[in-house]
This record gives C-alpha cells, structure tokens and sequence, in this order.
C-alpha cells in the first residue's frame, strides 16, 4: 500500500539547497566573538538594528540588542527590557558572581517580559533573531537571552468572507498564528487542550500548531500528523495550502482529503470530535485531519438550526452535489441517446430550439459551461461590488445574447445555470472546486456512451470514493464502509441529544461524548 | 494481497450478493419458466437448497485451516502439485464464469441502451470499470459493494412497480407443474446461485472467522428472497405462457408501466445496473 | 506499473471517444411519430416513393403523425402515409422521403384499421413489442373505417393527434366506462383464457369519438359493441372504471329519472360439476346518488329501491351481453376463462380457447348495489 507519498525527503536536510547551512557551535562567552560570528548574517540587512548597550549606568558589562525594525514591539522593548538593563539599580556587581549564573540574575532582576528563554547555540541564536526575536548578548555571558516581543500590526478579527454564517459567532481566524490559538484557547478550556508548535519551511521558517485534544484523539493520528509534518522539506511555506498538498493521502485524486475552516468555533468542533487540527503561521485557516467526504456537507450552523430544518438543507446539499456533478451529462446523454426519457412536450420544445442551434449538443453544453466557468472567475478577480455586477451583468446579457444569436437553445442556458447555483450551495470551498471540474469527465463519458457511459462515470467516481483515504482512514466512511451508527449526521443530521456517541469513523480514545444521551433535550423529570 | 486487506463479515454479506446478483436476474425467470412454467417460484426457492449446502461445505473447509489462505488450503488438501492444479482451474473457472456475465452483461447493454456501439467497445468499457474496482484490493471491492448493496436494493422497489397490472390467476394452481419439472427449473435456477463459491476466497479475508456462517446464510437469504420476488412479479405480470417467449422479462415488464417523473424505467434500471452487473469479485 | 495501467486505460476511453459516439443523434435530427395508423394497403392511397406493384400480396399502409421541428413551420404536423410488404419496408421507404433519422421510441398511439384488425394484428405489433425503446404503454385502439382518417383529423385543441388520443385516453376510467389498452396489455390478454378488448374510435367530421369497443380473438378483431354495450362490458370484465350511471323506475305510476356516480369490482367464482363448468360473476357496484328528478324525499328505504331498480337493470343488460357473447360471438370477452385455469391448467389448457368452451358454459350474473346519498335533499 502506498499511504504515505514519498516526495517528502527524509527529516535531516541530505540535499544542498540551502546555502546558508548555520553552524550548530556553542556560543563564546566573549562579546566581540559573538558579534564576529553574527557579522557575516547580520551586515547586509538594514532593517536589523544591533543595538550596543551597558548594562547598568555604569558600564559594568558591555551588552548589544538585536531586533528588526517593525517587528519588534519598540513600546515593550524600550520600557521592559532597554529601559529597566540599562538603569539597572540592583546594587550587584554581575563580576562578583560565577558567569553561569549571571544570565539567571539579570533575566530575574531586569527583564520584565514574559515570553522569554536563553540558549548557547548559535544555530538557536540566529534563527531566532530572523524569526523576529529580540536577543540580546551579553559579555562574558555565554548564553544569549531571546525575548518574543512580537508586535506590529494584525488584522482585526473578522468574520471570515468565504464562510459566513447566519446563526453562530462571527469570529475568523486572522493570519497571526498565536491570536489564532488564542481564540481557540479562549473558548476551549479543557487543560487536555495540547498545542505543539513546529516548524516548516527551511527558508520561510514558518510556525506551524498541531492542535489536539489530549484524551480524546487517537495517539496514533497524531503521531501521524507530526511525522507526515516532520517529512516535509520545502524551500518555503506561502500558506496552508502549500501544507496540504504535502500532507494528503493522494495527490492525484481530485477530492479534497484535508477539510479546512476559517472559523474557530468549527475548529473546536471538529477538535471534539477527535480530529487534529494544524495551523499554520500567515493563513487564516485550520486544517482538519482526517477528513472524512461527509464533513465537506456539514455547515456550521446545520447544528445551530433547529434539526428538521437543518436536516433537510443537509439532504438538499447532497442533491444539490449530485445536480452540480450530472445535470449537464444527464441533458446531453438524454437529448442525444434516449431522448425517451424525457417527457414528450419536454423533448418538442427542446428540439425546436435546438433546430437553430448549429452546434452539437455536446458543444453547445461545454461552450456555455466554459463561458460561466469564465465569468465565475473574472468575478473572483475583479473587486468586490465590482465582480458582483460583472457577474450578474455577464450572466444576463450573455445568456440572452446566446440565445438570440442561436447559439445556445434555452434549455442549456437553464441546465448550466441551475449547475452553477448548485455548484455554490454546498459549503465547502474545496468541494466547490473539485466539483467544478469532476462534471467534465462525465459530460465527455456520456457524450460518448450515453446513459451507459453516465452510471460508468459515477461508478468509477465511487470506486474511487471508497479507495481514498485519509490518514490512512476511509475517507467515504459513513457510506462505504457503512458506519450506521455515523449515519445519524450525514445526509440527515438527527437531533443533537441522539448523537451521544463520537464519530466511529475517527478513531478516538473516548467514545462517549454526552451523558444525557437518549432524553429528549434537557427536560425536567416529572 | 495485503496483510490488512481483511474485512468485515458484514461486509462479506455484501461480497455474496453482489457476486450472485448480476444480469442474470434479468433472464432468470424466463429459464426458469421454460421448465416448471407457473411455477418456477417454487422452483427458484428450491434452487437456493444447492448454494446453502455449498456454503456449509466451505464453512465447514475453512474451520479446519483457518489461516492457510485459498492457495494453502489446496495445497494442504491435495499436496503441492495437485493443490496448485486445481487453484489453477479455480482462476480458469472464475475468469471464464465472469467473462460470461461480462458478455451477457455487455450484450444487454448493446441492445437496449448502445444498438450502434460495436460490441467489443461496450465490453471493453464494462471491464474498464470492473478493473478499475478491482485494482483497489479486497478492501475497496467490499467497500463498493455496500454501495451496490444499497442501489440494488432501491432498484429492486422499482421492479415492484409493475405489480400494478398483476393478476393472482397467473399463479394458479401451484405446484401443479409435478417435481419433476420443477427439480429440472430448481437447477437451472441454481446457475444463478453461482458466486457463492467465491467464499472460498474470501472467506480468509474475513476478519472474525466465527460470524462467516451467519453472514453468508444472511446474504445468501438476501438473493434468494431478490430471485424470488423478481420470479413471482414476473409470472404475475407476464404468465407463465408469455414468460417462456420473452428473453429479460424482468427488464421487460418495467416496459409495462409508466411512472409520473420516470417516463421509462428499464432505461434507468438498466444505466444503474452497470455497477451491479459489472463489479464482482 | 499501476500508473501505466491506468494511463493506458485512460488513453483508451480517449482513443474510443475520439473514434466516435456511435449512438448518439442529435434531437433535431430525429423523426419521431406521435401517433400511427396501421391500415391495410388501398390501391388509390397517395405514396410518393411509387412502390412496386406487388399482385395478391397483402401491402399494408403506415400513416404517421411527426410533429413539425422547424421554427415557423406552416403546419405543426406532418402527416404522411406510406406503404410496404412489412413495417420494416415502410421505414425502409420512409427513408427516401424523410430527412431525418426515424425514431419509434416516443410513439403514443397506435391505431389499427378495423379491416386490418378482422386478420389479424400480431404480425404488425411484433415490431412494436421486439423494440427495446418502444414503451409498452403506447395505446392502442382500433380505427371504425381506415386508421389513417383518424391520425388525418385536424385536431383543433391539441396541436397534434397524438397528443390529444393520449389525453383522451389518460385516465378514462375515472370519466366514463370504456375499455382502453396499451401494447404490453394486449399482448399480455392474447395467453391462453384471455382476450383482449381494445377501444373504436371514430372521425365524425373534425373531431375524433370513441364509439364503441373491438372484441377480440387472440389477434383478430370478430365484433364490435357500441358504448352502452360497452360499459356492461367494462362491468363485467371487472375493469375499474368510475362514472356516472342513468337510472329509471316506475314509483306510484311516475317516471323518476336519476343518475348515479359509482365504482365497480367484479369477483368470480368458478366450479365445476357434471353438468360442466359454471361461473359466477359478481359485480359490485358502490357509489352515491348524483341526481334525481323529482325532489322526492330521499330516504334509507328509497334508496335502497333505486339500488334494486339498477341491480334489476344491469342484471338484465349484462345477461344479455352474455347471451350475445356465448352464442353469437362464442368468445370469452369478459375474461373469466382464466379461473377456470387456476382450478386445473394443464387438462384445460388445450380446450379453453376452444368457441365450445364458452358457449357451454353456465355463466350467472350477480349485480349488488351500494348507494350513499348525498347532498341537502332529505
């Protein structure tokens, strides 16, 4: 079986693509032979400042700040740690102590910042200067001393734009990784909560959290996770989507394997259900492992509305799937091989137009599902109210055009458009995309073939379906193999209080997941 | 095969019927009624007495070794030369028995749905999908045929439909075909049962040993009761006189009614079954 | 290894559907009826494609119904008929005249010329049942006259023929009591016990009127009823039908007219005795009291005489129908030789069609009446 793709080279770096291979040496405990060994990686960068300073007014120990400009919160860096080193009043002469714990005495006496470690590797000291740290060094002191006073600006917290919601809280993740674990932190506060942070991207030096629930997911799956994590050696990380595709099942599959979300109440959803959660530092996103074909139907606030109306908008969705991915195939395999099939008056009207229509079926279908695919994206590309009026606009005019310059009949106008609309109901982004091109197989299958050609298409695509995995976990789960027990929220979700057990389909190490499991809702005892 | 391609028993029950239910059933009655005429329902009841025993027989084999696997059973049963002789003409058999239903499946397909289409590209399309499924191992076979299980069972309500033009008369009297005839359409029924003997290979697969006699009953049950209504409906719809002319009256008698949205249901049943006449094991 | 496989696969399906998409028609490109008229051949009838002369050998005239696809076309109708040895020469010929591709499959209606169905209809109806996309719910009905008057009616609320004898035969049974089949049924009633009946309709200037039933024989048309003979035919075949009933009775020396919307079922039983077979038949008949002609107070008891004045009424009409069906048809038209069937099928399968079969046969009639009134008159 081949689970796991193999680009990922193995975890020590073999290969030399990156020239600017650091030194892992201890740092001397001299001050001018630190700043000889920094020189080389620091000289050609303006915006670094290296900032020299005595510690206490008397210039009893010779120290020097690194930080970059903008990164580096100068409001926290001015008054918690130049301001109080440098009018150090302690009284101590740091000369009187042994120099291992000199470092101690200052980071205790004059350093008033939290977030803040010491290391004697340089490899360390580098890497955190340009990850944004304040170091400082000191004379005679070995270690250098890393202080995390990130600042510069964020985005405010937003409601994410692709994934809105009705009912529910209007947060969204924003690009800072560490506000975007906070706000899980904040409203999941279950000490099991474990956060690892790791690092991927040997130029972008990117942070990446593995986020789980200690007692609840599969050990195994986060092992999995940190390994696939770990095997990934690329130059650079742009945002999560480069992560994903390293770390799904398989890549040549067109269904997305991973599922993503903007939203941090999702996030703490799905981090119940036992699956694992990755972010990544700069994308506003959370990567769910694994992911199951169920979960890209399931809405948020399908648990927030009442169950009848969120179990039929769940139905909806998947026949809305299944119009998106067949309805042009179905037209074209029943207009031009059993035209039977279709109701009589149906098929007169349909053929009246079609007779000034110079096309073949096939080209007629493919044409307009090409020019809304276009206007679809010129749509994305223009701004905002912009986009939306040359949506509208393109789709109006184009369509009526079409017609009156026969070439396109009413009937395929109707067929695409009802595609597209279903095409955008379902909530998923990735789904979006994948069923956007998922119809053209079976539109060219059925073409050729008919109806025959359309069950052919669709069985392939369930064979397919059933093949896929994620983490090594059948990805069409409730459905094949059938987990009756998981039916309850897929194509129908029952009632909240029915759903007393965790998904069978993720693997967790507890099963049980309410205690009022079986009473309706939460009525007093007569 | 692989170490973890194991599966569940109850997914063995799906691997049953959807290795018995294929085209055949189609034609079944129509065979069958050639021989015991209105009767060939009892005849296609006690046709399941040969795959039952069958499967008693296997469970009973595969109790003894059962971890040595399809190939090491025969070896173990008849030594190393005679062993792999006769897993070889077990191959020959499952290729031949499903290259048949390929082809009948295909020439169904040829004449209702692709008339035009030459014949040997419908059955190379069959056998792209049948391919395709079975290039995914054990586990996905079994996984795509709970899938099936489910589509066929949908598709077996529309073959209630015609029970709108039924006329009991057509079943009258019962039994009155004598045994004779009725044994001679219990085994021609009996061909239709084939598929079961594929336990012999999957019956290694299966995860607990124990629950295989309970699943295969359950999913040879399953067929039975699918050959028998889709045999009753038929000689309801159609007599017993008719039956004996008419190739597939099981696709045939969905001719008979029309539906308010469906205008012709064999079409549909017929695309649909791709997947259930295809995919095997 | 496995990604070759599966580029070769895909290499194939691509190579297959480039060569080309062999069953695929465009929809404008087809012909395809809504209605036709089987006739025999007439030596004056108009065909285009000269066919040859052919001495005694039985031709046979195809009249067909094609809607018109072209935009603006000055008839919404084209109508041809043309004429052949088989079905299959006609649509060969068909071939010389017509532009586009022929297509049976969507055909509502078949109507059989009256002296075509008096020979003999099932070597024309094979083609109809052999094909994989004629429906077998194509309804079928025998023409007074020649077929191809009634598919040539200029219809002036439908804009075709077709359209307007599906409509019109579509859910007949819940507006009037006539028989009506479709192709599978027909062939369905030839097995052994059975006959089928099938619909006459009738062009009475431009209008099209079904006036009566055809009583058949297997495949061969031997006698025709009205409509009044009609639906003691229906009542008596026991197929389901709901409509309204006239009644009349003599009550203290007065006519009261009325009428009645009822239901019926039928049930027979059969036995056998020395004597021969008997069957009785009961029709039940359930409905409500519609209207009446004197505003006389309707009460249990009153109704209960009207009950017995249809009971006595139909009783009488169907024994008549009977009469004329045993001894001058001596045909089993009202499809009770079936039971007799399910009692012993294999002694009684070589005799049951047999004229003897049914003219000895006792066959009794029990007409039960349940009525309900309804309305403010009490």
């Amino acid at each position: 079986m081949r689970k796991i793709p193999r680009r990922a080279g193995p975890s020590q770096y073999q290969d030399n693509h990156d020239s600017q291979e650091i030194p892992d040496s201890k740092l001397p405990p001299g001050y001018e032979d630190k700043l000889a060994l920094l020189r080389p990686y620091i000289e050609k960068n303006d915006d670094l400042i290296a900032r020299p300073f005595y510690l206490d007014s008397e210039m009893k120990l010779q120290a020097c700040a690194f930080y970059f400009n903008g990164i580096a919160d100068d409001k926290r860096l001015n008054e918690h740690v130049l301001k109080p080193l440098m009018s150090h009043s302690g009284g101590w002469d740091p000369g009187d102590f042994p120099a291992a714990d000199r470092v101690d005495l200052i980071v205790r006496t004059s350093i008033s910042v939290g977030q803040l470690r010491k290391s004697d590797s340089f490899a360390v000291m580098v890497h955190s200067i340009f990850d944004g740290m304040l170091v400082l060094i000191f004379e005679t002191i070995q270690e250098a001393v890393i202080i995390d006073i990130h600042g510069g600006v964020a985005r405010a917290v937003e409601e994410p734009p692709s994934e809105k919601a009705i009912r529910g809280p209007r947060e969204g993740f924003i690009e800072n990784l560490d506000i975007n674990l906070s706000m899980i932190r904040r409203h999941l506060r279950t000490p099991r909560l474990v956060i690892n942070k790791t690092t991927v991207g040997r130029r972008t030096r990117t942070p990446v959290a593995v986020i789980y629930i200690d007692d609840i997911a599969d050990a195994g799956l986060v092992e999995q996770v940190n390994r696939r994590l770990d095997r990934i050696d690329i130059d650079g990380v742009i945002s999560a989507g480069n992560i994903i595709q390293y770390i799904e099942d398989k890549p040549y599959s067109l269904f997305p394997q991973v599922w993503t979300s903007e939203r941090p109440d999702k996030t703490i959803a799905e981090l119940l259900e036992g699956r694992i959660a990755v972010i990544v530092d700069g994308t506003p996103t959370a990567i769910f492992l694994p992911a199951l074909f169920v979960e890209f139907f399931q809405a948020s606030e399908d648990y927030l509305e009442r169950t009848f109306l969120g179990s039929y908008l769940r139905f909806a969705r998947f026949i809305a799937f299944f119009i998106a991915v067949s309805l042009p195939a179905l037209y074209i395999g029943a207009i031009s091989f059993t035209p039977e099939l279709v109701p009589l008056d149906l098929v007169v009207s349909i053929a009246q137009a079609r007779k000034e229509v110079p096309f073949p079926v096939l080209i007629e279908t493919l044409l307009q599902e090409f020019i809304i695919q276009m206007v679809i994206e010129a749509g994305l590309r223009l701004p905002g109210p912009v986009g939306q009026t040359a949506g509208v606009v393109s789709g109006i005019v184009l369509g009526q055009a079409a017609i009156s310059a026969k070439l396109a009949s009413p009937a395929v106008i109707i067929i695409i458009s009802i595609t597209t609309i279903c095409t955008f109901i379902l909530p998923s982004g990735p789904l979006v995309q994948a069923t956007r091109i998922l119809r053209l197989p079976l539109i060219f299958l059925t073409a050729g073939f008919g109806l025959f050609g359309f069950s052919l298409g669709w069985l392939i695509m369930l064979t397919h379906l059933s093949s896929l995995e994620s983490l090594g976990l059948p990805y069409f789960a409730p459905f094949a193999p059938m987990r009756y027990s998981d039916l309850k929220d897929s194509v129908f979700r029952i009632f909240l209080w029915k759903m007393d057990k965790r998904p069978l389909s993720i693997p967790s190490q507890q099963k049980q997941r309410q205690g009022n499991s079986g009473q309706e809702g939460n009525r007093d005892e007569r | 095969m692989n170490a973890n391609d194991t599966i569940t028993s109850k997914q063995l029950v799906f691997i049953i019927v959807g290795a018995q239910i294929a085209v055949g059933v189609f034609s079944l009655p129509h065979l069958v009624a050639i021989e015991a005429r209105q009767d060939a329902w009892l005849a296609v009841l006690l046709g399941a007495a040969l795959p039952f025993a069958v499967l008693l027989i296997i469970e009973r084999l595969g109790r003894r070794m059962p971890e040595a696997g399809f190939v090491g059973m025969n070896h173990l049963l008849f030594g190393r030369w005679l062993g792999s002789v006769i897993v070889f003409l077990f191959a020959a058999y499952v290729v031949l028995f499903q290259g048949i239903v390929v082809r009948l499946f295909s020439e169904l397909t040829s004449i209702f749905l692709l008339p035009c289409t030459p014949l040997p590209i419908t059955i190379f399309l069959v056998l792209v999908g049948v391919v395709y499924v079975i290039n995914k191992g054990a586990r996905v076979v079994a996984r795509v045929n709970e899938i099936l299980f489910w589509i066929i069972f949908a598709l077996l309500l529309l073959l209630l439909l015609p029970l709108v033009n039924a006329d009991y008369t057509n079943l009258l009297p019962a039994g009155e075909a004598g045994l004779a005839c009725i044994t001679r359409g219990a085994l021609v029924s009996s061909f239709s049962y084939a598929g079961v003997e594929i336990l012999l290979v999957f019956y290694f697969l299966v995860g607990r040993k124990e629950e295989v006699i309970k699943a295969g009953i359950l999913g040879l049950s399953f067929t039975t009761v699918v050959y028998l209504v889709v045999t009753l409906v038929c000689i309801l719809v159609w007599g017993h006189e008719l039956l004996q002319i008419i190739n597939w009256p099981a696709l045939s008698m969905l001719k008979t009614v029309k539906l308010a949205v469906l205008e012709r249901p064999e079409f549909f049943l017929l695309a649909v079954w791709v997947g259930v006449g295809g995919v095997p094991p | 290894m496995n990604k070759k496989l599966h580029l070769a696969i895909i290499l194939g399906m691509f190579l297959i559907l480039i060569a080309g998409c062999w069953d695929s028609r465009d929809l404008e490109e087809l012909s395809f009826p809504l209605a036709a008229a089987y006739d025999l051949h007439r030596p004056g009838s108009s065909d285009p494609t000269d066919p040859p002369a052919t001495a005694g050998e039985k031709r046979l005239d195809l009249t067909t119904a094609v809607p018109n696809l072209t935009p603006d076309a000055p008839t919404p109708v084209n109508i041809e008929t043309l004429s052949g040895v088989t079905i299959g020469d006609v649509r060969r010929r068909r071939g010389l005249t017509d532009a586009d591709t022929y297509v049976t499959g969507m055909n509502l209606i078949i109507v059989l010329g009256e002296e075509l169905a008096r020979q003999g209809v099932n070597p024309y109806m094979d083609v109809l049942w052999r094909s994989s996309t004629v429906s077998g719910t194509m309804y079928m009905a025998v023409a007074a006259g020649r077929g191809e008057n009634v598919i040539k009616t200029p219809i002036k609320t439908y804009n075709n023929i077709g359209s307007y004898l599906k409509a019109l035969f579509n859910g007949i049974n819940r507006r009037t009591f006539i028989p009506v089949t479709n192709i599978s049924q027909f062939r369905i009633q030839q097995s052994a016990g059975r006959n089928p009946v099938v619909p006459v309709l009738e062009r009475k200037g431009n209008r099209v009127v079904i006036t009566g039933a055809a009583l058949f024989k297997k495949d061969r048309m031997i006698g025709r009823v009205g409509t009044e003979e009609a639906l003691n035919l229906v009542l008596l075949r026991g197929l389901k039908g709901k409509s309204y009933l006239p009644f009349a009775a003599q009550v203290d020396g007065t006519l009261h007219r009325g009428t009645v919307l009822v239901n019926n079922s039928r049930k027979v039983e059969y036995s056998r005795n020395d004597q021969g077979h008997r069957f009785v038949v009961t029709i039940e008949i359930q409905g409500t009291l519609q209207e009446h002609s004197h505003q006389y107070p309707v009460d249990e008891a009153h109704l209960q005489e009207i009950e017995k004045t249809i009971e006595k009424e139909i009783t009488a009409q169907c024994e008549r129908f009977i009469d004329m069906m045993q001894n001058e048809l001596k045909l089993d038209c009202i499809d009770i030789s079936k039971y007799a069937l399910t009692k012993e099928r294999k002694n009684l399968f070589p005799y049951i069609d047999n004229p003897d079969f049914i003219k000895n046969a006792d066959i009794r009639v029990k007409v039960k009446v349940h009525l309900k009134n309804t309305g403010e008159m009490r």
